[in-house]
């Protein structure tokens, strides 16, 4: 019994010691699957974003200020599900941090809302001390786009292509100042031994 | 047969003035060798840097490195861009993420970056082998 047991306890901190937790490298290549992964979301951003500021008449309209501008959301017409608004977070992001434009967030509007009735209608706040309404700047430019995919198949090697395309519109005029274009191809082939 | 005969000679001289006529390279300065770093140490062996660039997209720091791969073998690699300021402080350290890339062998590889603000100064890419 004695040596049944033995057995068990020993067996048991064996499994658990097979787990280990470590830390990784948020910026290396991921290329676990073909499926869209961080590399392809961080690759994607960081394209996106040289693009636009080293685009001559971006250059030219972002020297003197800095333009104010909306994020609509980014269609997702690949047949994966991709959170596509994390790619524009972190293109948004890249954009504040470059010092040359201005964002306004429309996911937060009702909770402003929120606050803007607590601070002027719930007697709590000192009206000298409360926002004022109908301050907020209006955005002049939107930044839109679409996520693509083309997945091909032939016997053991799959193939995916995706195109994330994003412009750059005047609300006022209409006019679309600037697109472009990131293309990224993963092919994988799986052998018969091996992984 | 006269005339045979004087063609290998033009051929030859012509030959002659185009090997003279070869542009000395330059070497490069010492600030554009720095700019390349090398996380695998074997990839030193297997590129040549051809040319680095620096320009201003506005008041942002832009940059190209031409390589060249000495190797006769296709070279799969990744690299990255490593921004600093005027003080040697780096910007944004987990800003870029290292982007894969393949060099055909005997090929050349331009690779373009740009300052994540217009704080950068300076710049490194970095190279690893895959």
């Amino acid at each position: 019994m004695r040596v049944v047991m033995t057995i068990l306890l020993s067996s048991a901190l064996l499994i658990g010691g097979c787990s280990q937790v470590q830390y990784g490298d948020s910026t290396a290549a991921e290329t676990l699957t073909v499926d869209f992964g961080s590399t392809d979301l961080q690759m994607i951003a960081n394209q996106m974003v040289d693009d636009l500021l080293a685009f001559p008449p971006v250059v030219q309209m972002t020297m003197q200020r800095r333009p104010v501008v909306f994020v609509d959301q980014v269609q997702n017409r690949t047949t994966e599900h991709i959170d596509t608004e994390n790619v524009t977070d972190s293109i948004r992001t890249k954009l504040i941090q470059s010092g040359k434009f201005r964002f306004v967030d429309m996911n937060v509007v009702e909770r402003v809302r929120q606050q803007f009735d607590f601070q002027s209608q719930s007697g709590m706040v000192d009206p000298a001390t409360a926002v004022a309404m109908g301050r907020q700047i209006g955005a002049e430019y939107m930044l839109y786009g679409a996520l693509t995919s083309i997945t091909k198949r032939s016997g053991n090697t799959r193939d995916v292509y995706y195109k994330f395309t994003l412009n750059l519109m005047n609300l006022e005029t209409g006019i679309m100042e600037w697109a472009s274009e990131k293309e990224i191809r993963k092919t994988k082939s799986r052998s018969l031994f091996g992984k | 047969m006269k005339r045979y005969a004087l063609l290998p000679l033009v051929l030859g001289a012509l030959l002659t003035a185009g090997c003279a006529n070869k542009p000395v390279e330059e070497p490069l300065a010492v600030e554009d060798v720095a700019s390349v770093r090398y996380e695998t140490s074997s990839l030193s062996n297997k590129f040549e840097i051809d040319n680095v660039q620096r320009a201003l997209a506005g008041n942002v720091l832009r940059a190209q490195v031409t390589l060249r791969n000495k190797s006769s073998f296709t070279v799969s690699y990744q690299y990255k861009f490593r921004w600093y300021d005027a003080n040697g402080f780096e910007i944004q350290q987990q800003g870029e993420p290292w982007r894969p890339q393949v060099v055909a062998g005997k090929g050349e590889t331009r690779l373009q970056g740009l300052a994540p603000n217009p704080a950068a100064a300076r710049f490194e890419v970095w190279l690893r082998a895959e």
